[in-house]
């Protein structure tokens, strides 16, 4: 690491994963008129992270947005979709329950 | 009283009318105050979930809906679900969702809605809006200038580990312990070492991240920790927390430069400091976060 003042990162534009989090699993949930199960998002966020795995392919889905939309990404133009797409690989892990709740279960039966 | 509708269409009659006119259905993308949206619509506005289709505002009384038509053959049921199970459809989808509800998150209070909200009719979202009336006014109130902040907490744990070799005290007795003793037993000494190693930098990992969440909690109006998603690869380490909170915009400078502060004290030790956003509030509008001021952080 370089010895900067601080390490503290600023990512304005959103990681794929993060969006993609937020969109399909989060936000105000009303039963519409139409009813959809997103039964599987894991694994739906899996199946995107590998179909845009190049540039190319999420330039043409239009899933690159945070690199043109300057309501998102004020001076897109020089940070590149690096950060954003390059490393997404296809060892796409599981969402991993947050809170280790280390339950310490007292032997049973005592 | 809802506005009134250009073109009513019958609910039996959207659905089974035939030939001549595309059937529609209403995607909702979200929900504020009606006097915040309304202006919105005068101005340029981002594309709609189906592209070429503009977006329009549904109101009722104060409040008000950000929705747009949406061809029912590709939205009714069974086509979503088979939409559904095609990841670039709804990967082109759900970045267009996205798009919009940022672009009016970042000019007025939004309650963004979670993907695939859909109405038969224009009047039923009116009559959603007037029904929710309560809870919808409530969350619009909570969003209101604010922004979701997110906050990745890394680890670099060969840093984390240096550090704790040289400040740690139980650790430094057990490693001198071991280099000190007699062969045999120094093996046994350095494997008990390595798992109060790996214990400490649990409980340090831990420690950071409580303070770090309670911190800029303090300075937000809404915290939350989020589950841990493996993100991609060229990060500063191994993902530790993800936190989010819920931040007033007239106080941002300030909870940055606490953001900034705790970096500064938790960069010796390998950690490392994300904020990502600003986002629309997603992971705080559910009814329960709407009623309490601060959920804590468990």
């Amino acid at each position: 690491m370089p010895n900067e003042p601080s390490n503290l990162v600023n990512s304005r534009p959103p990681g794929l994963v993060d969006v993609l989090d937020r969109i399909l699993d989060k936000g105000l949930v009303i039963a519409g008129d139409i009813k959809i199960s997103l039964a599987n998002i894991e694994l739906l966020t899996l199946q995107i992270r590998l179909l845009i795995c190049s540039i190319e392919k999420a330039e043409e889905i239009g899933i690159n947005w945070w690199r043109f939309d300057p309501n998102l990404t004020p001076g897109a133009a020089q940070g590149g979709p690096k950060q954003s797409v390059e490393g997404v690989g296809p060892e796409g892990a599981p969402v991993e329950a947050v809170a280790d709740k280390e339950q310490e279960n007292k032997a049973n039966g005592g | 009283m809802s506005q009134e509708l250009p073109q009513k269409r019958g609910g039996a009659a959207a659905a089974a009318g035939e030939g001549g006119q595309e059937r529609h259905a209403f995607y909702v993308y979200g929900i504020g105050a009606r006097a915040d949206l309304e202006p919105l619509f005068a101005e340029t506005l981002p594309e709609g979930i189906e592209g070429s289709v503009p977006l329009e505002i549904v109101v009722e009384g104060e409040l008000a809906a950000i929705a747009s038509t949406v061809p029912l053959k590709d939205y009714d049921e069974e086509a979503l679900e088979a939409h559904l199970a095609d990841p670039e459809w709804t990967a082109a989808r759900a970045a267009r969702h996205q798009k919009v509800v940022a672009h009016f998150a970042e000019r007025a209070g939004i309650v963004p809605l979670r993907f695939g909200t859909i109405y038969r009719e224009r009047s039923r979202i009116a009559q959603m809006l007037s029904e929710k009336r309560e809870e919808l006014s409530a969350l619009t109130a909570r969003v209101q200038g604010r922004e979701e902040w997110s906050l990745n907490l890394f680890c670099e744990r060969a840093k984390l580990m240096k550090r704790l070799d040289s400040t740690n005290l139980r650790l430094r007795e057990a490693s001198e312990r071991a280099a000190s003793a007699p062969p045999g037993q120094a093996y046994l000494l350095r494997k008990k070492t390595e798992a109060l190693r790996s214990a400490e930098a649990r409980a340090e990992i831990q420690r950071v991240t409580a303070a770090v969440a309670e911190a800029l909690a303090a300075r937000s109006d809404g915290a939350k920790r989020l589950n841990l998603l493996r993100q991609e690869t060229a990060e500063p380490g191994e993902l530790a927390a993800r936190l989010s909170f819920l931040v007033a915009r007239d106080r941002l400078a300030e909870f940055r430069a606490v953001a900034e502060q705790l970096a500064r004290e938790h960069t010796e030790s390998g950690f490392t400091l994300e904020l990502v956003g600003p986002w629309p509030a997603f992971n705080f509008t559910d009814a329960a976060t709407a009623a309490a001021s601060t959920d804590p952080i468990s």
